[in-house]
């Protein structure tokens, strides 16, 4: 027994005395273990097949709409088409997946006990969080960007029929495709950071979903007095990366700036990874 | 199992009837969770301040407003624009009623004590069902006041014997208390809390792409889908343009809700009957 008790010791020693260097530095190990957590489970699979399943199919059909009535659709229908957003079209459903996928990859380890385990072998909790979130972002960052250029290529091949295809050399296409392979992963880890905050599934799943997408609901109610609470949704900040068209109407009073859309990926991002740190930090 | 099966017929309905002790060991195993009172407490408080301040800046903005939005303006629809978060609450309210019995392993002794599955689902739907619908008549009718309440500074305000206000308002009761069923059911087809949520959430409010893919044949899946028909109950003004083609006639709009409801508790139902 002396051998765990000195391991805790020197960690809280170190994680106390030599002012924090190196809290959330990583080693190849526990990439590994969490690595192997994440691609055991059934779930994570399942999840991402779910998203796969269901954007393609979204995103195939919805293009399928357009070019079945194109000849039919009126001047202002056709002003508006956007070649991106059609196949897009299912891509909430792939957010949404994404999202449970980065709250299971803590929240079970809570609810199951397993992360007794994982803190007796790793103390040090920072790094626990930190492993975590670079294997689970990194796996949702391939993920998502697989899926988003995969729907892109079917939905185009699907246009080509019309001769309304984009291609991705084309201004602004591939920053669009690649923003949405890079949303899915921003939503995933808000996801991770909530369930390493609330540590219930349930819980949090509800409340990434409230976050993200019922959030318009209060933005909506103050607009009378101001559109800036609208601009600082994660959904507004997906509309303008993803869209080649700008917005015309109300929608384009919602959309920030391509570069406000960035930062406030980047303020999401910190802030729930953040209170997600600060809670794992705390007693398990 | 045995007498249960070598009963014909009658048994079927009489498997269905819960004791009066079954119900009271639901309502104590509902009422007993913490979650539950946080869910509905998150509920109503986001709801509430919502419309709150919906009605308020419509109240404050009035005179700068723009004639098409003065149009556009729905004294009902603003006090109640909170309700999305309720129905996402009681939502996951009913998925937990039983998704977590079977997480904690709990569902082991509540089958020990009532071997009858249709009992104990029976017993479950209705406290989950009578809570809900209870509590999400509270909700609205307390949305509905506060929200008319702010208006009436610019005499903007409707009454509940105004036509067809009191039908909105008790429908949006009842849309809430619907949802709790579908998440029950969902909750017991699924078992899982994560599965049934996401289920939950993607049926609620991210399937209308499903709709629009099919708009060009029909617009009947569009005319189905639960986020068109709370849209048909909770309206007092007709929509118009080609969101208006998407929302259900009120009868088909009520019909297919008791169908959702049905459907969704038939399919709980068959599931707890098999092994657990």
């Amino acid at each position: 027994m002396p051998e765990p008790v000195m391991m805790l010791r020197s960690g809280q020693a170190s994680a106390s005395a030599p002012p924090r260097r190196g809290g959330f530095l990583v080693t190849r190990g526990m990439l590994a273990s969490e690595w192997i957590k994440l691609r055991s489970v059934r779930s994570t699979w399942l999840t991402l097949l779910c998203a796969l399943l269901f954007v393609l199919a979204f995103g195939l059909f919805d293009t399928l709409s357009v070019t079945e009535s194109w000849n039919t659709m009126s001047a202002a229908d056709k002003a508006s088409f956007d070649p991106l957003a059609e196949a897009f079209a299912g891509m909430q459903i792939g957010e949404l997946a994404f999202g449970v996928l980065g709250v299971l990859a803590i929240s079970v380890e809570y609810e199951t006990g397993m992360i007794q385990t994982t803190f007796s072998a790793v103390p040090r909790r920072g790094k626990v969080f930190a492993a975590k979130a670079v294997v689970g972002g990194g796996v949702m960052l391939t993920a998502g960007l697989a899926l988003a250029f995969v729907t892109f290529l079917g939905g185009q091949w699907m246009l080509s029929a019309k001769n309304l295809d984009v291609q991705l050399a084309d201004p602004g296409v591939l920053r669009s495709v690649a923003c949405t392979g890079l949303y899915l992963a921003v939503v995933g880890l808000i996801g991770y950071g909530l369930g390493a905050l609330i540590r219930h599934t349930a819980g949090a799943i509800s409340v990434m979903f409230a976050v993200i997408w019922l959030t318009y609901g209060a933005t909506h109610a103050v607009e009378k007095w101001s559109y800036l609470p609208d601009r600082w949704l994660l959904v507004s900040a997906y509309q303008t990366l993803s869209r080649i068209h700008p917005q015309s109407g109300t929608s384009a009073l919602r959309a920030p700036t391509t570069t406000m859309a960035f930062v406030e990926l980047a303020i999401y991002l910190l802030v729930f990874l953040g209170l997600g740190a600060w809670r794992m930090s705390r007693d398990a | 199992m045995t007498a249960q099966s070598s009963l014909p017929q009658r048994g079927v309905l009489r498997s269905f009837l819960p004791g009066r002790g079954v119900l009271r060991s639901e309502w104590i195993k509902l009422r007993s969770v913490r979650s539950t009172y946080l869910s509905v407490l998150f509920a109503t408080l986001v709801a509430v301040v919502l419309g709150v301040l919906a009605t308020s800046s419509d109240a404050s903005n009035w005179a700068t407003m723009t004639a098409q939005d003065k149009a556009q303006f729905d004294p009902l629809g603003d006090s109640f624009i909170g309700l999305i978060f309720g129905e996402l609450a009681f939502g996951v309210l009913g998925v937990l009623a039983i998704s977590t019995e079977y997480r904690t392993g709990m569902i082991r002794a509540t089958f020990s004590a009532v071997p009858q599955r249709g009992r104990v689902y029976a017993a479950k739907a209705l406290v989950v069902g009578v809570v809900s619908l209870v509590l999400g008549m509270l909700l609205v009718f307390g949305s509905f006041f506060l929200g008319q309440a702010m208006l009436s500074s610019k005499h903007l305000e409707v009454h509940l014997g105004d036509p067809g206000v009191l039908r909105v308002v008790l429908s949006a009761g009842l849309y809430l208390f619907v949802v709790t069923m579908i998440g029950f059911g969902l909750g017991a087809i699924l078992r899982h809390s994560a599965g049934a949520i996401a289920a939950l959430v993607a049926m609620l409010w991210l399937a209308y792409p499903i709709g629009r893919v099919l708009d060009h044949l029909s617009y009947l899946p569009s005319r189905i889908l639960l986020f068109n028909i709370a849209d048909a109950i909770t309206r007092t003004h007709a929509a118009t343009g080609k969101p208006a083609l998407r929302i259900p006639s009120l009868e088909l709009a009520y019909s297919s809700l008791a169908l959702y409801l049905v459907v969704f508790l038939a399919l709980g139902a068959w599931r707890i009957s098999r092994d657990a």
